[in-house]
């Protein structure tokens, strides 16, 4: 953002840099992450950097806008700007959001020459360049470019989504370079240069250059106490003219064209000199642009209210003035000054455009951002445009997961089309309503909404709308565990969905049907899903694939069908990550959690879990979901804070009152009490809930509770009400039920089958798979056990440590490694592992860059020749 | 940030050089915990350094499995503590 003029002290992350551009040439790309406080020095460093290296790397420069709300992809248009390729074609033509950013990576895709892509100031970045980011991090490894992403460390809260971008990125191709402060020595020779005393100046900044630098120029006498006190005390020495220009230009954010500023000023604009000699700020390519956005700023921030609402006034008039129809990436920008001008009729005309730009690219965040502006200056709009306004924005509240803000505007909707007299659009926001009261663990309201919705809507004609509210109404109902009534409305909006001829609602009511049906124990339901499935992807159904993936990946994990369930999970993610569907996709890592936590892949687990659990604003629902599994693993690993998430689990789920959320979280909190040794607690926590779950007809439910009323020491349920591990554990055969739950894929469980034996050798072989999967607290039980039948040689457990591999593999690829020294093929590997082949293939390319070799066949070589294998080749699929 | 007890055991002993090579391991150790919001605060090694006791700063338990295992550390035990101190009633 700074000119640069000096660079003190930054020899190390310019060889760094370097360092990186290298591996970047070398067909490994990389990517460099350079954060530091406002006035740092990260644009003076990257300037340089790239000057260094202009000869012998291309260069993409972009920066992110500080805009009230961003433009949509600003970085990518100032590199679709300089470059003259494809991308400013694409971008011009409104192609898709996937097109752009393929454009680009095709751009900087080994073996294309190095690039050096700079994108900077990624705190004020929108939510498509977020996307970019995390699209372009996926790939680093297949490009020759450096991709350096910038930000002020400070102006990211914990909350910012830049947080969850960054770590989304691949680690082994990060670099972080952190910027601090000048030392006292370079202030002195900086100050030495200036001839002026720099007592107290070191002290003062922090080293931060750009304050320094402001100060030295400031000529006051003594150092300013901030940075704004000094670009102010500056810019005071300038005539009037000069500095009505200055103040002019500084409510237009990161820079001003020449000839913006020009028809904006009149007059004024003969103080341009003046102002430029006074190296406040500077000109380049024909803009105008402030030494830093500090400095902007400060002097923007100091201009009382109605003299900046004037000057907002004569920039909107200088833009408008350029053509009558702006341009949509021009949009943003009216935007911001209409709002500064006060201007609610050009807010009005502007803001709900500036929306569907931004939401069409993806940028939902903005999108609503621009929205709910438009609303704050809708008082006088007829009540026909303002409902379209607020239920626009529920929209993209929904899209970004704010449902509390989603049902708020949506309920305003649904008031203001009561007083109308639209009965349909009343309808439709109350199914709106339903589903985000669901989503916000409010299933009372969720059915309340629902009822008025079908009233409304049967009073007219059938429509899609009506068929829509029939499927939130089994939808519903399949939560609450009523599937008979589930089917008879998901049948009856089949029908109709299909009068109709509406791919979608069909999509959606033939989920429905097949969850229904399989909750019944109908085999036929999968087939269903599956069908429901294959329709949404076909006619490219958003929404209607989300819910199917998740579904068929939800009811998969709940009947123990892990394969069936990762296959759903895994593909649901990638389909949903690389459209943004941000709520879906959070509600499939949930799932996976679960999936994994009860595989025993605790490291799995959490991840998925902490995708939903670091991220605050997450509805009740979804949090409630990562919770479970979150806690459940904290307990088997005998980690602090598991019983805080359970009990904080089972609280949202008692409060969404369903079945579905309610049994797992009192389950895992049964298992943590018997694990603490609370036997009796265990089994009254099950027991409380058992008497629902038996109404219920599920036996995997039935199952879930009764076997810690079993081992609590209460009276169980008859076991063929169970699922079939749990009710041979039940019927006394110990043996049958580790089998099972070994073939389903669930280690662990299948070594707590074992421990109820009485033969010391089948709990010494189960002890010691409890020990491998780091299962703490159930070892020590075991050990107990085994003590009190008076074995002596009770084997002490691993000495941990001896996780370091001498090639750095994971404990995945470890296994993964040696199933390809069985010669098997993804496909299977993926089969016996649980995952897709997508991910075998991931973990492969792992391999091979860890043990530096170009095949499969290579690999096994020198696994053999490093004695990374296992001696025979082993029976189980998972550890 | 809740602080945290991590107890490791470490079956051939733990050995940290007292030269430069010791000292860029210890900083690797705390720029590789920075990316996770870690802060390891102080250790207590046993006499036959076959055991460590560590005290981190973490925002969750699971950070500091994480940052573990990127820094091929074992972890046995880990348990949330408190500071208490014997001079606070005074």
């Amino acid at each position: 953002m700074a000119v640069a003029t000096e660079l003190l002290e930054r020899d190390s992350q310019l060889a760094e840099l370097a360092r990186l551009l290298e591996s970047a040439r070398g067909g490994e790309g990389r990517i460099a992450l350079v954060s530091g406080e406002a006035g740092i020095g990260k644009t003076a460093l990257l300037t340089r950097f790239t000057r260094l290296h202009a000869r012998e790397a291309r260069l993409f420069w972009g920066a992110c806008d500080p805009l009230s709300t961003p433009r949509p992809l600003a970085p990518l248009l100032d590199i679709a700007w300089t470059q003259s390729g494809q991308l400013a074609g694409r971008l011009t033509a409104g192609a898709s959001r996937e097109t752009i950013f393929q454009t680009l990576f095709e751009e900087l895709r080994s073996p294309k020459p190095a690039a050096i892509v700079v994108i900077e100031d990624l705190h004020w970045a929108d939510e498509a360049t977020l996307d970019l980011v995390k699209f372009l991090g996926r790939r680093a490894q297949r490009t020759t470019a450096l991709l350096v992403l910038s930000w002020r460390d400070e102006s990211i809260g914990a909350d910012h989504p830049l947080r969850t971008s960054i770590g989304e990125l691949p680690r082994e191709v990060l670099a972080r370079i952190p910027l601090r402060g000048l030392s006292p020595a370079a202030v002195e020779s900086l100050g030495a240069r200036t001839q002026r005393n720099t007592e107290g100046l070191h002290a003062a900044t922090n080293g931060n250059p750009f304050f320094v630098t402001e100060v030295l120029a400031s000529e006051a006498p003594g150092v300013p106490p901030t940075v704004r006190d000094a670009v102010l005390a500056r810019a005071a020495r300038l005539r009037p003219l000069a500095r009505e220009l200055c103040e002019l230009a500084s409510v237009v954010p990161s820079r001003v064209e020449l000839s913006l500023l020009e028809a904006a000023a009149g007059t004024t604009f003969g103080a341009l000199d003046e102002l430029l000699g006074s190296g406040i700020v500077s000109a380049q390519d024909g803009s105008l642009a402030f030494r830093h956005e500090l400095a902007r700023r400060a002097i923007e921030d100091a201009l009382p209210p109605l003299r900046s609402r004037e000057l907002h006034s004569r920039v909107l008039l200088a833009l408008r003035a350029r053509g009558e129809e702006p341009e949509p990436e021009q949009l943003a920008r009216l935007v911001h000054h209409a709002a500064g001008a006060g201007d609610s009729t050009s807010v009005l005309r502007l803001a709900p455009a500036a929306a569907e730009h931004a939401s069409r690219l993806g940028a939902h965040r903005e999108a609503e951002a621009h929205l709910s502006l438009a609303l704050r200056h809708a008082a006088e709009l007829p009540p026909r445009r303002r409902a379209e306004l607020l239920e626009a924005r529920a929209c993209e509240c929904y899209l970004i997961d704010r449902m509390q803000d989603g049902m708020e505007s949506c309920s305003a909707a649904r008031a203001l089309w009561s007083r109308i007299g639209d009965r349909i659009r009343e309808g439709n926001c109350l199914c709106w309503l339903s589903r985000m009261a669901w989503y916000s663990a409010r299933t009372e309201d969720a059915r309340r909404y629902c009822d008025l919705a079908v009233e409304a809507l049967e009073t007219s004609a059938p429509g899609p709308e009506l068929a829509m509210a029939w499927v939130t109404r089994a939808a519903l109902h399949c939560s609450a565990a009523n599937a008979a009534s589930a089917i008879a409305f998901a049948e009856k909006a089949l029908e109709l969905a299909r009068a109709l001829r509406n791919a979608e609602i069909e999509a959606h009511a033939l989920n429905m049907l097949g969850m229904a049906r399989v909750q019944l124990a109908d085999e036929r339901g999968w087939a269903v899903l599956e069908e429901s499935l294959r329709l949404s992807l076909e006619h490219g159904l958003q929404d209607a694939a989300g819910r199917a993936h998740a579904n068929l990946g939800m009811l998969a994990v709940e009947e123990r069908r892990y394969e069936l369930a990762a296959k759903a999970l895994d593909e649901g993610i990638a389909y949903a990550t690389g459209r943004d569907l941000g709520t879906r996709r959070i509600c499939l890592y949930g799932w996976r959690a679960r999936l994994m936590a009860e595989t025993g892949r605790w490291a799995e687990a959490v991840e998925d879990a902490a995708h939903i659990v670091d991220n605050p604003g997450c509805s009740p629902l979804f949090r409630l979901t990562a919770l479970t599994p979150l806690g459940l693993t904290r307990a088997r690993r005998g980690d602090p804070g598991a019983r805080e998430a359970l009990d904080e689990a089972l609280e949202l789920a008692r409060q969404s009152g369903e079945l579905e959320r309610i049994v797992p979280a009192t389950a895992a909190k049964a298992e943590l009490l018997w694990l603490s040794g609370d036997e009796a607690g265990a089994a009254a926590e099950a027991s409380a809930l058992i008497e629902r779950a038996r109404q219920a007809r599920r036996p995997s439910y039935v199952g879930d509770l009764a076997v810690w009323i079993w081992r609590g020491g209460g009276q169980p349920p008859p076991p063929e009400e169970c699922a079939r591990p749990v009710a041979l554990l039940l019927q006394g055969d110990w043996r049958g039920a580790a089998a099972e739950f070994k073939r389903l894929g669930c280690p662990y469980q299948a070594a707590l089958a074992c421990a109820e034996s009485d033969d010391p050798d089948a709990i010494r072989s189960a002890l010691e798979a409890l020990d491998e999967l780091e299962a703490r607290p159930a070892a020590a039980r075991l050990r107990r056990r085994l003590a009190e039948l008076g074995v002596r040689a009770i084997p002490r457990g691993r000495r941990a440590a001896r996780r370091e591999h001498p090639f750095d593999l994971t404990a995945r690829e470890q296994e993964v490694l040696e199933a390809l020294s069985l010669g098997l093929s993804n496909g299977e590997i993926a089969t016996r592992l649980f995952v897709s082949p997508k991910t075998v293939d991931h973990h492969v390319s792992a391999i091979l860059g860890k043990l530096d070799v170009s095949s499969r066949g290579a690999a096994v070589a020198k696994a053999r020749e490093n004695r990374l294998l296992s001696p025979a080749p082993r029976e189980t699929s998972s550890k | 940030m809740p602080r945290y007890l991590v107890e490791r055991s470490f079956p051939d002993g733990l050995s940290i050089p007292m030269d430069a090579s010791g000292e860029k391991t210890c900083l690797g150790v705390v720029t590789r915990n920075s990316e996770d919001g870690v802060t390891w605060v102080q250790s207590f090694v046993s006499e036959d350094k076959l055991r460590s006791f560590c005290i981190y700063d973490a925002p969750s338990p699971e950070a500091i499995r994480r940052t573990a295992a990127r820094n091929k550390l074992p972890v046995d035990r880990i348990t949330q503590v408190r500071v208490l101190d014997p001079y606070f009633y005074r």
